[in-house]
């Protein structure tokens, strides 16, 4: 064989080794640092912009960014159909890279489920952690005659409005007059929060369960608080006795959750960095700051086993009440 | 006044549009019987309004003396003759302004459900580059320099709105 | 307050805000322009934009957007039949045809003025009624709202041209539309054959995208020629004419400003209801009556006027107690809260001077756009003339991005794009897209608001004649149904009799 030939050949020879053999030595090699965040993210949120969920969000970026290991962007996609049950079900099917995370609302995604065909299954995915809790209270117009669960209790039927029977409201409606045993008789649904707030104020509905954060900015003094669903009282509502006084204490946890999620099987590494960065920015005093000044107190914050357990617990607790819920 | 032949009502399109309405109104009917009484109110109040309504139109146009009555009902004059005649003066001009021929209407739609099936799987921006420039010197039959100039802008200009501005992905992943 | 009122006109006008006010009405202006994007879409994108700001620099960025849309939204109505966002559909009605006639920049000069005046208008009345604002909301619940949807569906049968019964069909279509998906009184989900997408019902944007703008590129691709059929020059003194008919027609703008505005004050109530109402209401009250729907210009003057009265109608919930008064303040109150301004009566008790400026921003923005739309008019009339076989497509692409971009479903382009199919085949065979339209953006509401106030009742179906606001739309629901069907076809038989004899 002529001499550049055999050159060419062990060239060839020694190229294809080293092509099998450098894979080999990575894959031996010691677990390099994972390497996040290298690209922006998706952060996908459940309602139309300018939702509550959505403003926390928003507000909550620049602190999330901070607290990253690296510098990237956050994107903000807002998917809001079916009540959230699309945006669920796409980050379910997102590759799980960590480059698409959300905001949940449970028990709205819990209650979803057992209303429409969904995508996805909540157990599955990856929890971040809980980035706020509400205080919802139950409330009634101030010109009604109800002062104190016992009226309630005792009234024949108590005219109700809700958010629509996805909704938290209807749903802490729905166990608390089981549970406390007062008739809701029929519900009457409005669309948006707002103007569930409003009905209730205009009197054509007699009460509402709501997020007292939200009836303190836009209809304090027009609505009689009658109980908070918490283990104490409200400070904002000092003398609203708590569902635990009132001597139902297993209620005290019925609240909205805006939890932080991932798509299922995220890695553990990537997972952790993002519930680390996420619980230091849902704590930072800037973004508390925030909450305070937008009516909108940050509280509750748990990181991500936690809010995990508070999801599954959620949707434990719907199996007992989906017989109040019409059939799918 | 010259009377325009009506063709039998089989060869009406218009017969077969109507009918498929017929069949949408009873699909609303029938499938919002089993509801409970407050779910099916309103489908079956407006469910039986329109249920005859479209029935009427299908007999009017099987038999011309229906459709005559039919003019006269309009504005409540029963025996006003001078209604039937604006009434049916008004269909001639009405329907000969959009003369079209069913085929025709059959490419033009494969070109936008093709149009769609790009988007579906290429994204915004590759779909609409190539539909526009194939629209335009394919079915329209413009020069390779306009179509392309034009193709150029419109995609130039849906990329700085969409992509820059509102973050749209351009280009669909494969794995996203 | 006059104190709160100058430094509102200083933070609105001094340093460098102007730059953000006029980046802000461009911005609002393109996104009214291209269909399916609009007012919610445009304020969404400015949100993150002005975090950094100072809150009066961001909301006058803001409220300068939101103001210049509804303008925006009306250059597509009339030039292409395609609503720049869902509140200009009935500007379509006759901007549209009048492009058709040749009169693309009269339309245009007509839409500018009433624009800007109506929401000159709105604001007005904005400042004026804030003593009373919460008396009126507190008047209007669920059984106000039917009483007042069925005074508009009612009217239907009226804007049934050529064949009655094919036009009441088509409403009675788009009422049984608006049943899709789930239903907030039952809990039922209807008509969504097992899917997810169709939760929601059909959305209607893309409807509308289908309906109007798609339907149009086909019947463009087939019908060859240019969008106007009537070839003419475009002259400046068309658009002038344009701007004097909002003059001509004083009491309609009056009248349509003043509707505009009170439906923007009752929340719950959106822009498409207003424009579309107002256009009823002028071509019930008007002697041209038949010519509406065929480019009459009292109908463009009604139609834009209410359109952005509305947002100065609108603003007055939304600052004084927090409650969006549509759809897009809804967004503005998210911007509110992200820059750390009070949502609810606190706003007009700490920041009055942030409330000025933002109304101060909408009337600047509303003006300069309007101006810019005089000023181009003639040039975008000549858009008309351009031969169909290019606009379609053009058309076509904007309106798969319009249905796609806001939710990013491709579905709502399939939804589009088979309204399209359906909407020319509409036209085709003689039924009116027009009065579908009424049906649907009118039957979601009407059910809602009728199964509510049944449920609010301890009378049953009383409760509309017991509470006097509803009770008065009832009486006047009676009254019109008798005018049409009676007085109406008496007072034309009596006229024929006459011409006879």
């Amino acid at each position: 064989m002529k001499k550049g030939r055999l050159l060419i050949l062990l060239g060839c020879i020694f190229l294809g080794m080293l092509l099998v053999a450098l894979p080999l030595m990575a894959a031996c090699a010691p677990a390099a640092k994972v390497e996040y965040p290298t690209q922006n993210i998706r952060y996908i949120v459940h309602s139309k912009v300018g939702g509550g969920f959505d403003v926390f969000s928003r507000a909550l970026g620049p602190y999330l960014l901070k607290n990253l290991p690296r510098e990237t962007n956050i994107i903000y996609e807002n998917i809001s159909g079916a009540g959230g049950a699309e945006s669920y079900a796409m980050v379910y099917v997102a590759k799980p890279d960590g480059y698409t995370i959300g905001l949940m609302n449970v028990p709205g995604a819990s209650v979803s489920p057992y209303i429409m065909p969904v995508k996805y299954d909540l157990s599955k995915f990856t929890y971040l952690g809980r980035g706020c809790r509400s205080i919802h209270g139950l409330f009634v117009n101030k010109k009604s005659p109800y002062h104190s669960l016992k009226d309630l209790q005792q009234a024949e039927i108590v005219k109700f409005a809700a958010v629509g029977i996805a909704s938290t409201s209807y749903l802490m409606g729905i166990i608390a007059a089981k549970e406390c045993g007062f008739n809701m008789g029929e519900v009457v649904q409005y669309k948006g929060g707002t103007a569930t707030i409003t009905a209730v104020v205009r009197g054509d509905t007699e009460a509402l369960f709501m997020d007292m954060d939200s009836v303190y900015s836009r209809a304090k003094g027009e609505l009689r608080p009658i109980l908070t669903l918490d283990t104490e009282r409200y400070a904002l509502y000092p003398d609203t006795p708590s569902i635990v006084e009132l001597g139902y204490p297993e209620l005290a946890g019925l609240c909205n959750n805006k939890i932080f999620y991932g798509p299922p099987d995220m890695p553990a590494e990537i997972a952790k960095i993002l519930g680390d960065a996420l619980w230091k920015a849902v704590n930072d005093p800037g973004f508390i700051a925030w909450g305070e000044k937008a009516d909108r107190a940050v509280r509750g914050q748990l990181k991500a086993d936690e809010a995990r357990e508070l999801s599954l617990g959620w949707m434990q607790k719907l199996e007992k009440y989906k017989d109040l819920y019409p059939q799918k | 006044m010259s009377q325009r032949i009506k063709p039998k009502f089989w060869r009406d399109a218009g017969f077969y549009f109507s009918v498929l309405l017929l069949i949408s109104v009873v699909l609303v009917i029938v499938l919002s019987l089993p509801f409970p009484y407050r779910a099916k109110l309103f489908p079956l109040i407006v469910g039986s309004i329109a249920l005859p309504l479209i029935v009427i139109d299908i007999l009017g146009k099987i038999s011309t003396r229906i459709s005559n009555k039919i003019g006269a009902l309009r504005s409540a004059e029963l025996f006003d003759t001078t209604a039937v005649e604006k009434y049916q003066s008004a269909q001639t001009t009405q329907a000969e302004g959009t003369q079209i021929s069913y085929p025709a209407l059959l490419k033009i739609a494969l070109w936008f459900i093709g149009y769609f099936v790009l988007y579906y799987f290429l994204g915004y921006l590759p779909a609409t580059i190539i539909f526009l420039f194939c629209f335009l010197k394919f079915y329209a039959h413009y020069s390779f320099k306009i179509s392309a100039v034009i193709t150029g802008v419109a995609a130039i200009a849906l990329w700085a709105i969409f992509t820059v501005f509102l973050n749209l992905p351009p280009i669909k992943w494969f794995f996203s | 307050m006059a104190e709160a009122i100058l430094t509102g006109l200083v933070e609105t006008i001094g340093g460098v805000t102007p730059i953000y006010l006029l980046v802000g009405a461009l911005l609002g202006l393109i996104f009214g322009v291209l269909p399916g994007l609009g007012g919610c879409a445009c304020v969404a994108l400015l949100i993150p934009f002005t975090y950094g700001m100072p809150p009066h620099q961001a909301m006058v960025m803001i409220a300068a957007a939101f103001g210049a849309v509804p303008f925006g939204g009306s250059i597509s109505a009339i030039l292409l039949n395609v609503p720049g966002t869902a509140p200009n559909i009935a500007t379509t009605f006759d901007g549209y045809p009048m492009t058709q006639k040749g009169r693309a920049g009269e339309a245009i000069g007509t839409s500018a003025a009433a624009s800007a005046l109506g929401a000159v208008f709105g604001l007005l009345i904005l400042v004026m009624l804030i003593p009373v604002v919460r008396a009126i909301i507190m008047s209007f619940g669920p059984p106000e709202f039917f009483m007042m949807i069925m005074f508009g569906l009612v009217s239907i049968p009226m804007f049934t041209r050529g064949n009655f019964i094919k036009g009441l069909f088509a409403g009675a279509f788009g009422l049984m539309l608006a049943f899709v998906g789930f239903d907030l009184t039952t809990g039922m989900l209807r008509y969504s054959f097992g899917t997810l997408y169709l939760y929601d019902g059909i959305k209607l944007i893309p409807l509308v995208i289908g309906i109007f703008a798609i339907s149009e590129a086909i019947n463009l691709v087939t019908k060859g020629g240019t969008v106007a059929r009537v070839v003419s020059k475009h002259k400046f003194s068309d658009v002038i004419e344009g701007v004097k008919n909002v003059f001509r027609y004083k009491v309609t703008f009056l009248r349509s400003s003043a509707l505009g505005t009170l439906i923007g004050i009752i929340p719950g109530m959106g822009g498409v209801i207003a424009n579309v109402f107002a256009w009823i209401t002028a071509a019930q009250l008007s002697p041209n009556r038949e010519k509406f729907g065929t480019g009459e210009v009292e109908g463009v003057v009604a139609s834009e006027s209410a359109n952005n009265s509305k947002d100065g109608g609108a603003l007055l919930p939304t600052l004084a107690f927090g409650i969006p008064g549509s759809a897009e303040m809804a967004v503005l109150l998210g911007a509110f809260l992200l820059h750390g301004l009070p949502v609810g009566p606190r706003m007009m008790g700490e920041h009055l001077d942030i409330v000025w400026a933002i109304i101060f921003a909408l009337l600047i923005s509303n003006i300069l756009v309007a101006l810019i739309g005089v000023v181009t008019a003639q040039h975008l009339a000549r858009l008309s003339g351009v031969r169909g076989n290019i606009v379609a497509p053009i058309i076509i692409c904007l309106s798969f991005m319009g249905a796609f971009a806001i939710t990013g479903n491709p579905y709502d382009i399939l939804v589009a794009l088979i309204f399209g199919f359906v909407g020319f085949l509409m036209v085709r065979h003689d039924f009116s897209r027009l009065t579908l339209i009424l049906g649907f953006v009118l039957g979601k509401l009407a059910e809602e608001s009728f199964h509510q106030s049944l449920i609010m009742s301890d009378t049953g179906v009383l409760i509309f004649l017991q509470r006097p606001i509803a009770a008065s739309f009832f009486i006047l629901l009676i009254l019109l149904v008798l005018f049409l069907n009676v007085i109406l076809p008496m007072r034309r038989r009596k006229a024929r009799q006459q011409k006879e004899g």
